[in-house]
This record gives structure tokens, C-alpha cells and sequence, in this order.
């Protein structure tokens, strides 16, 4: 069986910007073993959000080709990417994304709700104390503060077991006290589950736990630590 | 789209509710309107044909009718006493009323009555009617709109004629007619017994008689009469039964009726464009909570059916609201519609009503609700991520715009059921999807038009205020619809109102006639003409008037023509009674349009050229060269047409149908109208007194009693209507207000973002008041312009007069509309400084 839980081939993107069309990203091509983190850096607007978006099935690519645990991602309907994001794909935001009008304990069932499961509220009890929340159970996001949301966004990122996560700047709206105890949650639970984990930050912290690094500039891959010969890109 | 049968979905949207409904309290209070206003029109509906039913015979008063405009033959009395039953008489003509505590004297409508009539129902009176002191001596029940007028009491006295009467009664229902038409010919009764000590009914008179009767019960009466009927026609009698009555006021009532149901239905789109709005506001707030279920796994369909449930369940629950307010609301509707009922109208709780009410109301709600949800669906989960991103899909939404064409074809579908019409349905459909394009074409016009021209040099209170006409998520459209459509209903109406009168009134200056004295008898000319040139007015010529009837058209007779099913001749046209004038000249008020005028021709010419009116000829389907045969007290007169005449029939002077020449009619049995002109309305009423006190027999019109019988008529079909248009008026507030509500967000945001840069108050205030005065401004102005557009087409193609439009009430329409607008802005933007800047972000987190 392949350890590769997500390959990317000679991926590029790109939009129209009244006249021009812009790339956003040109031929970029790395595969993630399953278990690994790895951390998506580069300057801003380097491509990093529009690459795990097109990882995870929310966008589309102009070219190439993605592949999630085996499926892949450029021949799957709307139906389809909705059902693998569900059952196979994890997320956490940079601003939470909470439901605003669900408690912290409802936040974190939805997934498992969406996917018809009944016994939803004691795993994401479980799941709301193991990232220390016992006792907010039943406040809504605004009663809570920055970290804690995020925690409660972690909680629901777990909830459906994925295979894979993705963390756009997940400490990218916190202070640098909660940012550490937010990185240190997110790798334990990691490791505590064996989710694969890509993450795009500017975090010093982050990238340094992260066992592999990409950099992307102006919208190619420039530096994969896995790949000692990459180049930095030209002009 | 899939059924949506996960519990998931179910317990999503119930749970998201419980932070509070207010994002859909803005869209139920449309909702609650639209449904009450067409539950309230369908249920009334319902119950008045329920009551004309039930009412009926009291429609007529009695089984049968049989009318005729000359005295009863022994023939017909010979008819009558076949017929058995029990009978009533009645005698009906025009003729003055004369006050004379007050010195006031009016044109009306004199029955005289005798037997038990009316069978059924009553003449409503106060004090309540009694037969046997009516019947005892020379008694009169008067119509209430004239005892008001002259203010005349129960007890004074009233002369008709030679005879002084006692008013006994206010007269204020007489069975199957309303009050509204009263005011153009209001009654008085009178017993039989004092009929002829009036005087009034001589030779030539224009009078109907009348016969009722009253059958044993479960006689078959419109068999009887359809057996009669060649044998009526022979004796130029015609019937009214309870039956035909009841059709002719189901009728006249029915189109009432689509009247406020159309009128309402407007208020129904209205509220769906409110809903569409409200629901607009609550689909943004919701945009990203549909991103990030979509990013956790939630299909497209799935993410839209959790607030889609939320509207339908609101929409639901506002329909019931509504349906209780609607059958609450239908009581009003006999008080504001009263003058033009003609049976009591007892209502109750109509089931039909009720569920053809709830059903459009509610559809229409959905169908307005969808338009701003359905994009819910094209939410790319990509909006978790960023700021903003382009909607999934084509730009345009084929289902978004499918929904445009269903709300288009189902206002048609219904103007056309309403209407019963496909032409004026379809007429009427245009005309409202067409004025709801224009608004919506001057919002965005206007609105297009700030973002390019606010000039430099205004201040950057109106500046930002004109800014935020345009802004994202503006309620620039909503509130133009809202406000302009109100304003566009009342314009119309008023303009059409003022246009009608300016119409009568116009003339007053004219020199021309403003009175005309009828009736006037051969030995009265010289008199009355010297009592007028004694008085200080104008005598301006006299009139000969001779009455006759039609014997036949084009060689066939009249009854040939009534028998002949294939005749499209109109009975009435055949029927009626001519009162025809001689002269030698064309009057001012008449121009030829084909043939040759013939002024005078030998008193014994056979057959007599004459000249016929343009209406009246195609009427007859008559032409130059034909001929007709009239009867003058029985002498046969045999005439061809030479010539076709247009007549202003508005001009307040004697018109005729048909013209001799002078010549041959100098000997026939005829009297006269005078024609005069007063200068003010004193002097016609001074002389009114004079002519009425001397000449009993002799009736009067002037322009100030057209004005006034107009003035009132219109004033209480405005009311009517006013009232009925309040539906789309409230309506339109209730759309402003859930607007001003929806942006207050926005509003509380800008102003602590100004704040916190160091605005004063009173230039935010002055914000929020500048982008108010251009809304209202806009939509007023856009209101009002397609009011005198309106106004304008309604007096050329409808009324064909020409479009005096008077400014000021337009002006005055505008003004209020704009400062109604700014006030309910203010009254809605009030308490955003009242809070902390923190704690107004908290607040609204």
C-alpha cells in the first residue's frame, strides 16, 4: 500500500484580472506521506492559500493534477469533493470559522452530523476536553476568547478522524502566548491520531515542528527540504 | 433539487435560529401584510356573493317588476290583474325639490309609492319607516345626502310642485341600491295619494311607472316572465326579476370586488419585493456560515435547504398571523366600501377566502423569498478562506432568473382570473410589471449616476450620504419600490381626481351656459326669460324639445328589430324615448361631420331631413340616405338622415341625439329648456329659489350643482379607493422600515468607524439624513413623474379629455413622501450613538 496520502503533479492555477491573467501557481509538484507534517511557507501571495485549497477539493486547477489517498481530485463532482471533505479532510482557519449560532459543543458535532452520525455528542465532549474546554461546552463563539475558538475549531477539525488536515495560518489571529499553546495542541492531537498535517504559516514556531518544508515563490516551489536539489526560482 | 431528509439539516436550522429570529423578523412583517391584504379581499369577496344571495330578493324588494315610460294602458292593467299576486305602484320623474325654511331647492328624484313595497328588505330610515303614517297625508321620506346638505330636518317642510310636503324621514337605504349613486340622483318618496296635487305629471312628462308584485312563494317568476315576454314586448313593458336583478349587482359587485383584489395584489408584489430584500440581508449573513459547511462536507443543495427551511418555516407561521389579521381586517372593508354596496354585508369567517388568500399570499412570499436564497447554493467554500470569491457557476443563475419568469407569469395568471379578461388582465400585468421596471430602472439609474456626479464641493456628510446610495448590500432598490410604488397610486389618483374636476370647473369662465331650466312649458317662456333678465343674468336662448319614440329603422319596425337575434342594434337605442329638437342653425357646441346640415325646409316635407348625432347613428347603424320612422304621441313622422353631427356633450347646454329642421315641427306638443349664465353660484341659487317658487314644474341645472355632485361622487370613490390603495401605502412603509432595520448594521458600523476618527454627531446624523432625502427624493420623484405620466395616459385614452394636470398636488405628494421617508430613517438610525463603540462591535459580533 503507498504511503503517499496526497500527490500534487505539475499543479498551476491561474486567473483573470480584468486584461491580464495572472499564474498563480506554475508547476508545482511534491507528494506528503501519510502521518507527516509538513509546513507550506513563502512571502505573501507566493500561491501558499491557493495550494492547499486546490489540495483540499475547494478550488480547481488550471492544470495538472491531484491526487487525495488515492482519488483524484480534478475528476471529482461537487458531490463527490463535499463527500471527501467530510469524511477524509480536516480544516482549520486562520479566523476559526466558528458557526455563530452554534455552542462550542454543536460546533464541533457538525461534521459527524453531516455524515448521519447519532452519537455525535460524547466524541466531541471527548474531543472538547482533550483540547481543554471542559465547561465551555455550551457557550457560543463570542462568549470566547481568540484561543479558545481556535481550540474549538481544532476539536472540530478532528472530529471525523481525517486522513489529512489542513491549517491555513492557524495561529496567524493570535497572540504569541495562545499561538504556542494552540501549535502545541495541534501537533499532540496530531500525533495522538497519526493525521497527516499541512499547514501554511508565517510561524517561526510552526515551521520549526514541522518535520518538511515548502516554499513557494511567486507561485512555484522553490525549496522542498525533502527534495534537497531544489532550486530557488528564477527572476 | 434533492428533498432534504437528513436530520442533520433539520436540527442545523433549528438550532440557528435560537441566536435569535431577528434577521427574519425584518421579512415576516411583509409576509404577515401580504397575506392579510389578500385574505381580507378574497374572504370579503366571498361573503358579499354569499349576501347578494342570500339578499336577493331584497334586491328588487319584490318578485317581479314590470316598468314603463307611458302610463299603464287597460291592456297592461288587464296583464296585471292576470297575474295576481299581491302589487305596488310606483310613479318615478325628475323634478325640483324646493326647502323652504332654508330657501334651498335641488334636482331629485321623485317616487311616488303605493301599496306594501318593497316586500323585502326595507326603506331604511330614521326614524324607522311607518306605512300608515307615511300614507297619512302629504308625507316625504328624503334622501339623507340632501337632508345633509340643506340641512334640513325631520319636520320642515319640502315643496314639489304645487304640493308642500312634510319630511317624515332621512331617508338611508332603498332595497338594491347603494348610497353612492344616490348622490348623483338622490330620491325622495312620496305617497301615490299626493301625486297628483304636485301638478308635475302632465302630458310629455318624462316619467316611469312601475309595477311590483309579490308571488305565492316557489313561484317559478323568470318562467313566467319568459312565457310573457313576446306579449310584454308588444305592450313596451319591461321585467326585473329577482334573478336578473341579482345578476346585474353580482355583476357591478364582482367588478368591485376584482377591484380590491387587483388593488391588493399590488400590495402583494410590494411585499415580496420587501421580503426579497429582507431575506437578501439575512442570505449575507449567512454566506460564510454556507462556506464553511461546505468545507466540512456539506453539498451545495444540503448548505442552502438549512436556511431555506428557516425562511419556509417563518413564512408558514407569518401566513397564520397573517390570515388572522386578514379575516380581522375584512370587517373594515364594509365601512370603507359601504356607499357602494348595496346589500348589508354580513360577514364571517369565508373558508374559501381564507385558503385562496393563504395560498397566493404564501406563494407569492416563497417565490420572492427564493430569489435572494437561492444563490445560498453557488457559495464557493472558498469564502472561508478569503474575503471574497466569485459565486461557483456561470454569473448568471438560470434558476434565480427561471424565478423572475415564474413571478412574471403568475402576476399575468392572476390579473387574467382576476379580471376574467385575457386582454385586461394581460393590460393590467403589463402595467404593473411595467411600472415596477421603471422604478426599478430610475433606482439604479440614480443610483449609477451619484456614484459618477457627486460633486467636490459638497460636504462630506453628502457626500458619504449619496455614497451609501450605492454602497454593497444599499436598500437604494428596495426603498424606490416601496416608496415610489405608494407614490405612484396616490398620484395617479389624485391627478385623475383634480383632472376631472379642473374638466367641469374650467368652464366656469368661460361665458359660456352654465344653466339650463327644462320643462319650461309654452305659456312660461316669456316669464321665466324676464325673471332671469330681472335677476342680472344672462338669458341666452331657448330651446324647443319634442319627445318621440322610434317606430322604425331602415323600414324595419322596432319590435322586428328587438325580435331579431342577429340585430346588433342595442335595445336600449330602440327603446328609449327621444326628446329631439328644431332649429335652423348648427349649435356652437356641435360640428357637422358628414353630410349637409338642413336648417329649414316646408312644413309638410315627407320624408324630413335630419340631422343625427355621431354616437347615436352608429349606435342605430345608421348612415346618410337612410331612414327612420319616430312617433310623436302617436302620429307617425318619417325622417331621413342627411346629415352626422360630433357633439361636446360636456358643455353644460341641451344636446340632442337627433335634429329637425325648422319647419315641420312648429305644431308638435313640446316645451322648452332655457339657457342661461350666472356669473356666481349665488346668483343661480337666487335664481333657483325664484324659478322653483314661481314655476314648480320647472327643473334646474347649473355647473355649481355638476361640480358639486362630481366633487362628491369622487370624493367618495377617492375614499374607496384611498382606502384600498392604504394597502400598498402601509405596505410600502412596512418594505421602508424593514429596510432602514436591515441596514441599521451597516449604519452602527460606519458610525463608530467615523466616530472613532472624530466625527461629530451631528455630521453622522447628517449622513444618515442626506442618504434619506435622496431616497425618498428619488423614489418620490419617481413616483410622482409616473403618477402624471399615468394621469396623463388615463385622461387621453380613457376618460378622452384632455390631461389638466394641477401641480400642487404633485408637488405636495412629493414633498410629504420625502419628509415621510427622512423621518422614518432617523426614527430607525436612532440609539446608534447610545452605545460604546465596544459595545456596539460586541453587540453586533
Amino acid at each position: 500500500m503507498s504511503d503517499t496520502i496526497l500527490n500534487v503533479e505539475h499543479l498551476g492555477k491561474r486567473f483573470k484580472s480584468g486584461q491580464q491573467i495572472v499564474d498563480v501557481l506554475s508547476d508545482v509538484s511534491f507528494s506528503v506521506e501519510k502521518e507527516s507534517t509538513c509546513a507550506i511557507i513563502g512571502p505573501s501571495g507566493s500561491g501558499k492559500t491557493t495550494l492547499i485549497a486546490i489540495c483540499a477539493g475547494l478550488e480547481r486547477p488550471s492544470e495538472g493534477a491531484v491526487f487525495l489517498d488515492g482519488v483524484a481530485l480534478h475528476r471529482c463532482n461537487e458531490e463527490e469533493l463535499a463527500r471527501l471533505r467530510n469524511q477524509s479532510i480536516g480544516f482549520v482557519f486562520q479566523n476559526f470559522q466558528l458557526l455563530p449560532s452554534l455552542t462550542a459543543l454543536e460546533n464541533v458535532m457538525v461534521p459527524a452530523e453531516i455524515r448521519g452520525e447519532n452519537h455525535a455528542r460524547s466524541r466531541a465532549s471527548d474531543l472538547l476536553k482533550q483540547v481543554g474546554l471542559n465547561g465551555r461546552f455550551d457557550h457560543y463563539p463570542v462568549q470566547l476568547s481568540g484561543g479558545e475558538q481556535q481550540r474549538v475549531a481544532i476539536a472540530r477539525a478532528f472530529m471525523n478522524e481525517p486522513k489529512i488536515l489542513f491549517a491555513d495560518e492557524p495561529t496567524g489571529n493570535l497572540d504569541a502566548e495562545t499561538a504556542k499553546e494552540i501549535i502545541k495542541l495541534l501537533f499532540e492531537l496530531n500525533a495522538r491520531r497519526g493525521t497527516t498535517l499541512l499547514l501554511v504559516t508565517h510561524d517561526r514556531e510552526l515551521t520549526r515542528q514541522a518535520r518538511r518544508l515548502i516554499r513557494l515563490r511567486g507561485g512555484r516551489l522553490v525549496l522542498d527540504s525533502d527534495e534537497p536539489k531544489t532550486k530557488p526560482a528564477q527572476g | 433539487m434533492k428533498l432534504p431528509l437528513q436530520a442533520w439539516i433539520w436540527q442545523l436550522a433549528r438550532r440557528d435560529l435560537r441566536r435569535g429570529v431577528k434577521p427574519l423578523l425584518l421579512s415576516m412583517s411583509s409576509v404577515i401584510l401580504a397575506v392579510a391584504a389578500v385574505v381580507a379581499a378574497f374572504s370579503f369577496r366571498e361573503n358579499l356573493q354569499s349576501n347578494i344571495q342570500i339578499q336577493s330578493k331584497s334586491l328588487l324588494g319584490a318578485d317581479l317588476a314590470l316598468d314603463s315610460r307611458e302610463p299603464f294602458s287597460p291592456e297592461d292593467e288587464a296583464l296585471f290583474r292576470s297575474l295576481g299576486g299581491d302589487q305596488s305602484r310606483q310613479v318615478g320623474f325628475t323634478s325640483m325639490a324646493f326647502f323652504p325654511r332654508t330657501g334651498d331647492s335641488r334636482l331629485v328624484q321623485i317616487r311616488a309609492i303605493s301599496g306594501a313595497f318593497p316586500y323585502y328588505g326595507a326603506l331604511e330610515s330614521d326614524p324607522p319607516f311607518s306605512r300608515e303614517r307615511f300614507v297619512r297625508g302629504a308625507n316625504a321620506l328624503v334622501d339623507e345626502n340632501i337632508m345633509l346638505q340643506f340641512n334640513a330636518q325631520v319636520g320642515d317642510s319640502l315643496k314639489i310642485g304645487e304640493q308642500e310636503f312634510r319630511i317624515t324621514g332621512k331617508l338611508r337605504k332603498v332595497p338594491g341600491e347603494s348610497l353612492a349613486f344616490s348622490l348623483i340622483s338622490p330620491k325622495i318618496y312620496i305617497p301615490m295619494a299626493a301625486l297628483e296635487s304636485t301638478g308635475l305629471i302632465q302630458k310629455g312628462s318624462l316619467v316611469r311607472h312601475r309595477v311590483y308584485f309579490r308571488f305565492a312563494p316557489n313561484t317559478d317568476v323568470d318562467r313566467l316572465v319568459e312565457k310573457l315576454a313576446p306579449e310584454l314586448e308588444r305592450l313596451h313593458l319591461s321585467a326585473d326579476t329577482v334573478s336578473r336583478r341579482a345578476q346585474a349587482i353580482a355583476s357591478a359587485t364582482d367588478n368591485l370586488s376584482r377591484y380590491l383584489t387587483l388593488a391588493v395584489f399590488i400590495a402583494v408584489l410590494l411585499s415580496g419585493v420587501g421580503i426579497a430584500s429582507a431575506v437578501h440581508v439575512f442570505a449575507s449573513i449567512k454566506a460564510h456560515s454556507v462556506a464553511l459547511l461546505r468545507c466540512i462536507g456539506a453539498g451545495p443543495e444540503e448548505a442552502l435547504w438549512v436556511y431555506l427551511i428557516q425562511v419556509l418555516g417563518m413564512a408558514c407561521f407569518s401566513a397564520l398571523l397573517g390570515t388572522a389579521l386578514g379575516v380581522a381586517a375584512q370587517f373594515i372593508l364594509p365601512y370603507a366600501l359601504r356607499d357602494f354596496l348595496p346589500v348589508n354585508t354580513v360577514l364571517k369567517i369565508a373558508p374559501g377566502g381564507i385558503i385562496a388568500g393563504c395560498a397566493i399570499g404564501l406563494g407569492a412570499a416563497l417565490l420572492f423569498a427564493l430569489i435572494p436564497l437561492l444563490p445560498l447554493r453557488r457559495i464557493s467554500p472558498l469564502l472561508a478562506l478569503r474575503a471574497s470569491v466569485e459565486a461557483d457557476g456561470p454569473k448568471r443563475d438560470r434558476v434565480v432568473q427561471a424565478l423572475f419568469v415564474l413571478i412574471g407569469i403568475g402576476v399575468w395568471a392572476f390579473a387574467v382570473l382576476t379580471t376574467g379578461n385575457k386582454i385586461h388582465g394581460s393590460w393590467f400585468a403589463g402595467g404593473v410589471l411595467a411600472v415596477f421596471g421603471l422604478l426599478l430602472l430610475l433606482a439604479r439609474g440614480a443610483s449609477a449616476l451619484m456614484r459618477k456626479l457627486i460633486p467636490d464641493y459638497f460636504s462630506f456628510a453628502w457626500r458619504q450620504g449619496l455614497a451609501n446610495l450605492h454602497r454593497p448590500n444599499n436598500q437604494t432598490v428596495a426603498v424606490t419600490l416601496a416608496i415610489g410604488l405608494g407614490t405612484f397610486l396616490l398620484a395617479t389618483l389624485y391627478g385623475a381626481q383634480g383632472m376631472l374636476i379642473n374638466q367641469v370647473e374650467s368652464r366656469a369662465g368661460t361665458g359660456e351656459a352654465n344653466l339650463v331650466l327644462f320643462d319650461v312649458q309654452r305659456d312660461q317662456r316669456e316669464p321665466i326669460a324676464e325673471l332671469i333678465k330681472a335677476q342680472g343674468l344672462s338669458f341666452l336662448g331657448e330651446v324647443p324639445v319634442v319627445t318621440m319614440r322610434l317606430a322604425a329603422v331602415k323600414g324595419r319596425s322596432i319590435e322586428e328589430l328587438r325580435a331579431d337575434a342577429r340585430s346588433r342594434i342595442p335595445s336600449w337605442a330602440l327603446r328609449r324615448e327621444y326628446r329631439s329638437s328644431y332649429r335652423a342653425e348648427l349649435s356652437s357646441t356641435e360640428k357637422i361631420v358628414t353630410g349637409v346640415w338642413q336648417g329649414k325646409v316646408a312644413a309638410d316635407t315627407d320624408p324630413i331631413p335630419i340631422s343625427i348625432e355621431k354616437g347615436i347613428a352608429e349606435n342605430l347603424k345608421v348612415g346618410l340616405g337612410d331612414e327612420l320612422e319616430f312617433e310623436i304621441q302617436g302620429v307617425p313622422v318619417k325622417t331621413k338622415v342627411t346629415s352626422i353631427r360630433e357633439v361636446d356633450w360636456q358643455r353644460v347646454q341641451p344636446n340632442f341625439f337627433v335634429v329637425f329642421p325648422e319647419g315641420p315641427l312648429e305644431n308638435a306638443p313640446q316645451f322648452y329648456a332655457v339657457v342661461g349664465r350666472a356669473e356666481s353660484a349665488e346668483a343661480a341659487a337666487r335664481l333657483q329659489r325664484a324659478v322653483v317658487e314661481r314655476f314648480g314644474n320647472v327643473s334646474m341645472i347649473d355647473l355649481s350643482l355638476i361640480l358639486n355632485t362630481l366633487n362628491a361622487i369622487l370624493g367618495k370613490v377617492s375614499a374607496a379607493v384611498r382606502f384600498v390603495a392604504l394597502f400598498t401605502i402601509v405596505t410600502g412603509f412596512a418594505v421602508l422600515a424593514s429596510a432602514v432595520i436591515g441596514s441599521r448594521a451597516e449604519r452602527v458600523r460606519e458610525s463608530i468607524l467615523l466616530r472613532t476618527l472624530g466625527a461629530p454627531r451631528a455630521q453622522i446624523l447628517g449622513v444618515i439624513a442626506a442618504e434619506y432625502l435622496f431616497l425618498g427624493g428619488i423614489a418620490g420623484a419617481a413616483g410622482t413623474l409616473l403618477g402624471v405620466a399615468a394621469t396623463w395616459a388615463l385622461s387621453l385614452y380613457f376618460f378622452a379629455v384632455p390631461a389638466l394636470i394641477a401641480p400642487s398636488p404633485m408637488i405636495i405628494i412629493f414633498l410629504v413622501v420625502t419628509a415621510a421617508t427622512v423621518i422614518i430613517g432617523a426614527v430607525g438610525s436612532w440609539g446608534i450613538f447610545q452605545r460604546s463603540p465596544l459595545e456596539a462591535l460586541r453587540a453586533e459580533a
